[in-house]
């Protein structure tokens, strides 16, 4: 690159600019170095090409080899489409991939200087799965009075930390529910954002009920009034003590900003720092500025020192027990657009490599066709020499001719792309964040440039190649002839065949490792049955449902609404939906036990059999277990396990409020997620713990599924209308949806990798061709010799399965090598099995084969005396 | 009055950054500069080829510093203001001073 630059601008100059972006990349990163190292080279290319343009002579010779260009490729129509093809199929590929890519990981986000932007986590982990956690109001006292390294910090209480900040907003309709988050009022001043009507929070606020909306929210419910400013909507919201009270829209934000991805917080209330106290449950997410000149580590550290500072001098524990919190104790620095881009980021920079690999081969297999019109256009090339051109014109006016397929081709892909936009967002999976910034931006279009540069090079490189290292005036001179005597031709064209192979078969491998885990995935015993079970939620929201006999009444008259929809053959409820919000997690102990974590589940007795959880002892929850009765439990296999050992947890008590015994093991199921095992948990009777938390299940009768979705939402609204429903999908749905990133992952891989083997095909059956083509008077006074057929057909095969099989050794070692970066991606798939590597070595020996089977025949049928004749 | 150089409105704005980072202008900061003061995006290349063309034209100056490992061992190229741009500058601003006299109700709208 620094070459590059040096020619672009001069060598001391790039130099210096390498220098000032290695500085900057300390604090950013390496992917930033990479996008502002092409982004000056695009400009500085750019600039270049205006003053060349700009250039009289300059003009005026381009525009001429421009026109000689497009006369020389009009001849051979054929040739061009095809290469067009190529080069379309290559670069677009390449585009719609950087899209991604640049919207998901490259695009700085939203905030004034985003890069000292973090978010701060304890490091414990006090959840399954979670590698830190959400901050107490202590820790947020202990930053706020001994950091160091943070310029301010703000703190959020939002839908997505788990401890949902429920905020319904009373409608004609009924109440809707909003995804919202409560924010101190720095918050948006520490993003930099500004409200395109009214304002955002101030620290004059203090604690009114303002609240700030999305420009979604804003066009959605409001018709985008220009008054919005100053009027009042109704809600409720809290956590503890709902209460319904108007509240006074401040602004609007801008229609790019977002905090949270996939799906946008809708509306944002005033958490007044009073409301922040020092106290010791988890809720608050702190985003935090860092202070210019202080790096994520210092941060770290600092942030590290002062909690650790904070458990010296306030937990209740001494000696070994107080060391050893201590050295447990630990925060987390994490730049936000990291968190953001995390769980996307490894997906999309594989789809990245898998698109480059693609391009590689497209050019290959141009570099293919354009040699061998080289090699025949060496007489024509001759002639130019001998008419005076040097051989720097004439390198000059291949270059044109490669520059305007370059052109085309790039333009033809970039409009497939742009016309395929719309689809290519609907394919994202709901991991991969700002999907509605993925589009053909000047970026991206700045990128395919360089990519048709890129090409225009690579093209040229062979024909340039033909007409430098021999004299052309010789070959005016001589006989046309083939490149049989080319050694270093016929070489090249080997190594070639070799060159694609090898990148076929690593493709091969890395899609295929995908598509077996995937299918592996699909495989799993979830615990529970999927399927065409309904799933609907609500959470309760009015005062009147405080009291639990509320609750449990409203619960039961809800059931018995949804049991009448026709078509329901059963209905259950629960506190949790699988692989979809919060399941809530307690730390309980039996008598006298040890406390530990698990899932708790308040459910209805019917859940269990909508769901087909298997029964392993005991019995189900049952219509015995009421709210007078004796509180009782069922657990899960693991966490019997867990608890009890071997040993039967059949009538141990567990240690609840009020105490409940265990009368029922069920097996485990997979709640959180397809690929973790299950977690411990224990279910309790709604009817003893009603929550105001209610998933339904429902399992329609065989054919009925239309009917009771459309009729459950009828039901809700009839038991209460003031009542959100939301989450109205099927478990099917909802399983699939979890594994979405995972097959999106691997279709692609397997798409992208198709079409390299294709490519491929075409490529070696080009090389065998035209070595036979070339070849013909040998292989006719072969003929004439007496040879056997299945020797030329030995030999025939050789001119493409040799280069294969060398290819097929080094894609499989780099396959090897390169496996298990794909570990990540792999679900019980080794990323070396040995059957998916021989698979793909004989895949690509196969269709190998194949292409050079229509060559080998044309061989057995050359008749030597007509060809011998021909000479 | 000698007659100053036209500069177009970025160029301006370059030497104007480099001018307020005082012996602190190089690329990284220049750009930090304009980035503060202006509301859109600043392409940094942009930057860059408008600091050479403006070298180039006679109304930058640079010096290099001593490699460091920071920079990947390569020198800071640091830019100062020539006696020609102290006098481009002052021609445009006395120019646009004498353009906006008298509207500055305009401002207040």
């Amino acid at each position: 690159m620094k070459t590059v630059l040096a020619w672009l601008t001069d060598a001391a100059l790039a130099d210096s600019i390498l220098g000032d972006l290695e500085e900057v990349r300390r604090r950013r990163g390496i992917l930033w170095f990479w996008s502002a190292v092409f982004g000056v080279a695009g400009y500085a290319a750019w600039t270049r090409l205006i003053e060349v343009a700009s250039s009289g002579g300059g003009l005026r010779r381009l525009g001429g080899d421009a026109r000689q260009a497009v006369r020389v490729l009009r001849r051979r129509p054929g040739f061009a489409l095809i290469t067009i093809f190529l080069l379309a199929l290559g670069i677009g590929a390449n585009a719609a991939v950087f899209s991604v890519v640049y919207a998901v990981v490259l695009r700085p986000l939203p905030y004034a200087e985003p890069d000292r932007l973090v978010f701060v986590w304890r490091g414990l982990e006090t959840r399954p799965g979670n590698r830190h956690d959400i901050l107490t109001g202590n820790d947020a006292a202990a930053i706020q009075a001994k950091a160091t390294t943070l310029e301010s910090f703000a703190l959020v209480r939002s839908w997505q930390t788990g401890l949902e900040t429920q905020v319904d907003l009373a409608t004609p309709d009924g109440a809707e529910r909003l995804r919202g988050a409560a924010v101190t009022a720095n918050f948006f001043e520490l993003l930099g954002a500004r409200a395109t009507r009214g304002r955002t929070f101030s620290s004059g606020d203090a604690d009114a009920p303002l609240v700030v909306i999305s420009d979604g929210l804003w066009r959605r419910r409001f018709g985008a009034d220009p008054a919005i400013a100053g009027r009042t909507v109704v809600l409720e919201a809290g956590r503890a003590k709902r209460a319904t009270q108007p509240y006074t829209i401040v602004g609007v934000l801008p229609p790019d900003f977002r905090f949270s991805y996939p799906r946008d917080t809708e509306i944002y209330l005033l958490l007044p720092w009073a409301n922040v106290r020092p106290i010791g449950a988890v809720e608050f997410q702190m985003v935090a500025r860092l202070k210019t000149g202080a790096t994520v580590q210092q941060a770290q550290a600092d942030l590290t020192a002062v909690a650790k500072d904070r458990v010296r001098a306030s937990y209740r524990m001494t000696g070994a027990a107080l060391e050893a919190q201590v050295q447990r104790t630990a925060m987390l620095v994490e730049p936000v657009a990291e968190h953001l881009q995390a769980e996307a980021r490894p997906g999309v920079l594989l789809l990245a490599s898998v698109a480059a690999l693609v391009l590689l081969i497209a050019c290959v297999n141009l570099g293919l066709l354009l040699l061998s019109r080289a090699v025949d256009r060496r007489g024509e090339l001759g002639l130019r020499a001998a008419l005076g051109a040097g051989a720097g014109r004439i390198v000059a006016q291949l270059t044109m001719e490669s520059a305007v397929l370059s052109l085309a081709g790039g333009l033809a892909g970039l409009a497939t792309v742009a016309v395929a936009m719309p689809v290519i967002r609907a394919l994202m999976p709901p991991i991969v964040p700002r999907v509605d910034q993925i589009g053909v931006d000047p970026i991206v279009l700045g990128f395919a440039g360089l990519l048709m540069l890129l090409t225009t090079a690579v093209c040229g490189v062979g024909p340039a190649w033909i007409v430098l290292r021999r004299d052309l005036l010789d070959e005016v001179r001589r006989a046309p002839a083939s490149s049989t005597g080319d050694q270093a031709i016929l070489l090249s064209r080997r190594l070639i065949v070799s060159v694609q192979v090898a990148v076929v078969v690593l493709l091969l491998v890395g899609s295929s490792l995908l598509l077996r885990s995937f299918w592996r995935l699909q495989q799993v015993d979830l615990g529970f049955t999927s399927g065409d079970v309904v799933t609907m939620e609500t959470r309760l929201v009015g005062s009147r449902f405080r009291q639990p006999g509320r609750i449990a009444a409203f619960q039961q008259d809800l059931l018995a609404r949804v049991r009448a929809v026709p078509g329901v053959a059963r209905a259950g409820l629960s506190t949790a939906v699988p692989m979809r919000g919060v399941d809530f997690v307690m730390s309980v102990g039996s008598k006298g036990g040890p406390r530990q974590a698990g899932n708790m589940r308040s459910v209805d007795p019917e859940f269990f059999h909508v769901m087909r959880l298997p029964l392993k002892a005991g019995r189900f929850l049952d219509s015995r277990d009421t709210a007078t009765s004796e509180p009782v439990a069922v657990v899960s296999e693991s966490y019997g396990r867990l608890h009890f050992g071997n040993a039967s947890p059949l009538d141990r008590v567990l240690s609840l409020d009020p105490d409940a015994r265990i009368v029922g093991v069920v097996g485990d199921v997979r709640y959180a997620d397809v690929t973790r095992d299950p977690y411990p948990a224990f279910y309790l009777p709604n009817s003893q713990h009603p929550t105001e938390l209610i998933c339904l299940v429902v399992e329609p009768q065989p054919g009925a599924l239309a009917t009771v979705v459309s009729g459950l939402r009828a039901a809700a609204q009839a038991a209460d209308p003031d009542q959100p429903v939301e989450g109205i999908t099927t478990l099917r749905q909802i399983v699939s949806q979890s594994t979405a990133d995972r097959r999106f992952y691997a279709v692609t891989t397997g798409a992208f990798a198709s079409v390299a083997l294709l490519l491929a095909i075409a490529g070696t059956f080009g090389v065998v061709s035209r070595t036979v083509s070339e070849r013909q008077r040998e292989l006719a006074i072969r003929i004439a010799l007496g040879a056997e057929p299945r020797r030329l057909l030995r030999l025939v095969y050789g001119y493409g399965l040799i280069p294969a099989a060398a290819g097929t050794v080094a894609g499989l070692a780099a396959a090897y090598a390169g496996s298990r970066l794909l570990q990540g991606f792999l679900f019980q798939t080794a990323p070396t099995d040995a059957a998916t590597f021989v698979g793909a070595a004989v895949t690509v020996l196969a269709v190998t084969a194949l292409a050079c089977y229509l060559p080998a025949r044309r061989t057995l049928r050359v008749q030597p005396m007509v060809v011998l004749k021909s000479d | 009055m000698s007659e100053a150089q036209p500069i177009g409105e970025f160029e301006q704005m370059v030497l104007l950054a480099v001018l307020q980072r005082k012996d602190d202008a190089y690329g990284v900061t220049i750009h930090e500069e304009l980035a503060r003061h202006t509301p859109r995006p600043v392409a940094r290349g942009a930057v860059y080829m408008t600091l050479d063309r403006l070298e180039k034209k006679g109304l930058l100056k640079s010096t290099l510093s001593e490699p460091t490992a920071e920079r990947g061992g390569r020198a800071k190229r640091c830019y100062g203001l020539t006696k020609p741009a102290v006098q481009a500058l002052k021609g445009s601003r006395r120019t646009l001073l004498s353009l906006w006299a008298g509207l500055e109700p305009l401002l207040e709208k």
